[in-house]
């Protein structure tokens, strides 16, 4: 019986396993994956928009409620000054979404489900925020750390814990979308295994709860997709106001 | 049709297009967050408690690596970075919106709509 934590295996496509000095950077599932959600996504936003006509499509429509969901989030939760950050904040959900409905698809990878890669874009959100709260307020920017109204002899305790708060968040965003999407495709395939060893009249009950969590799993998909995008608004808003 | 509901149809037509065109910016961000279901929240809670106790330990850690004063440096950044994840928490919960640093209260803007 497969392991259920073997879906999770980075392997490189063979053929495609290259190394440049000394490290590894063959095209693995995971960066073709990647790839096929960055080519799905640009194809279902300008292919679908093609025309752009005035009564949309089935195709157009998707694209259309997509944009205007981010936009609108954009607007109500990072502000007037937030909507610069827009593109950003669009190309950050679509790919976590696609990452998330393609690994929704059998036999195929959810890059999601890494740490790395989640932890990767937790940090560009940090980093992003951290850069824009300094351009904007410059020296200002760590008077974040200071709490208003606060007498200065907590300070010294105070102050740490809002940095370590502060420096909390790319693991607190990393940790909840991968950790979302492992333990979902795990317990897809811990009741798939189920299924398999019960044979044909009792692997019934667990296929039937499979049924149930493949579409628990797309919920889920989409809601951390939408988690991570509307934290990051927040995250931005928080840079542009410095309350 | 008659020529009322046209009117009335006309007028709320109008209405959302202002509104379209003013978009009300008071609606409030953590609202979105607090309605969410109570799995989703006591997940949410144990990451960011995670969260900020891994980091401490992680920076206590590093800084006992860098600087030779092991163990003080894991003791007292374990006991701060547990303090940041209560803090996390608090915030997470109480409609704060995840925002570090703390808010000034700000009267109740009316809302347009």
């Amino acid at each position: 019986m497969a392991s259920p934590i073997e879906q999770f295996e980075i392997k490189p496509i063979s053929g495609l396993d290259f190394t440049l000095l000394g490290y590894d950077i063959s095209f693995t599932n995971s960066a073709l994956w990647m790839a096929l959600a960055v080519i799905a996504s640009t194809l279902l936003l300008t292919a679908s928009m093609g025309r752009g006509s005035l009564v949309p499509s089935r195709w157009q429509n998707v694209a259309e409620m997509l944009y205007e969901f981010i936009a609108n989030m954009v607007q109500d939760n990072a502000g007037q000054a937030g909507k610069k950050y827009f593109p950003f904040v669009f190309t950050l959900f679509m790919f976590v979404l696609l990452g998330n409905l393609l690994g929704m698809i059998p036999y195929s990878f959810t890059y999601t489900s890494h740490i790395i890669v989640t932890f990767a874009l937790a940090m560009m959100v940090f980093l992003l925020v951290t850069l824009i709260g300094i351009i904007r307020h410059g020296f200002h920017f760590l008077s974040f750390f200071v709490p208003p109204g606060v007498p200065f002899y907590v300070m010294p305790i105070l102050v740490p814990i809002e940095i370590l708060s502060y420096l909390s968040r790319p693991v607190s965003l990393s940790v909840r979308l991968f950790a979302n999407m492992m333990a979902g495709h795990t317990m897809l395939k811990v009741f798939a295994g189920f299924s398999v060893s019960l044979g044909v009249v009792f692997g019934l009950a667990p296929l039937a709860i499979n049924v149930a969590l493949v579409g628990f799993e797309i919920l889920v998909a989409f809601m951390q997709a939408y988690v991570f995008t509307i934290l990051t608004c927040l995250y931005i808003k928080d840079a542009i106001e410095l309350h | 049709m008659n020529d009322q509901s046209h009117d009335d149809k006309l007028k709320a037509f109008s209405q959302k297009l202002e509104q379209f065109e003013n978009p009300s910016t008071s609606s409030d961000s953590s609202e979105t967050i607090a309605k969410q279901n109570t799995l989703g929240i006591g997940f949410r809670v144990g990451v960011e408690l995670a969260a900020g106790i891994a980091i401490g330990c992680g920076l206590g850690l590093l800084i006992d690596h860098y600087f030779d004063t092991s163990p003080w440096g894991l003791i007292v950044l374990f006991f701060l970075g547990s303090a940041a994840g209560f803090l996390n928490v608090y915030r997470a919960i109480g409609k704060m919106g995840y925002s570090v640093g703390y808010k000034e209260e700000k009267p109740n803007q009316p809302s347009s709509d």
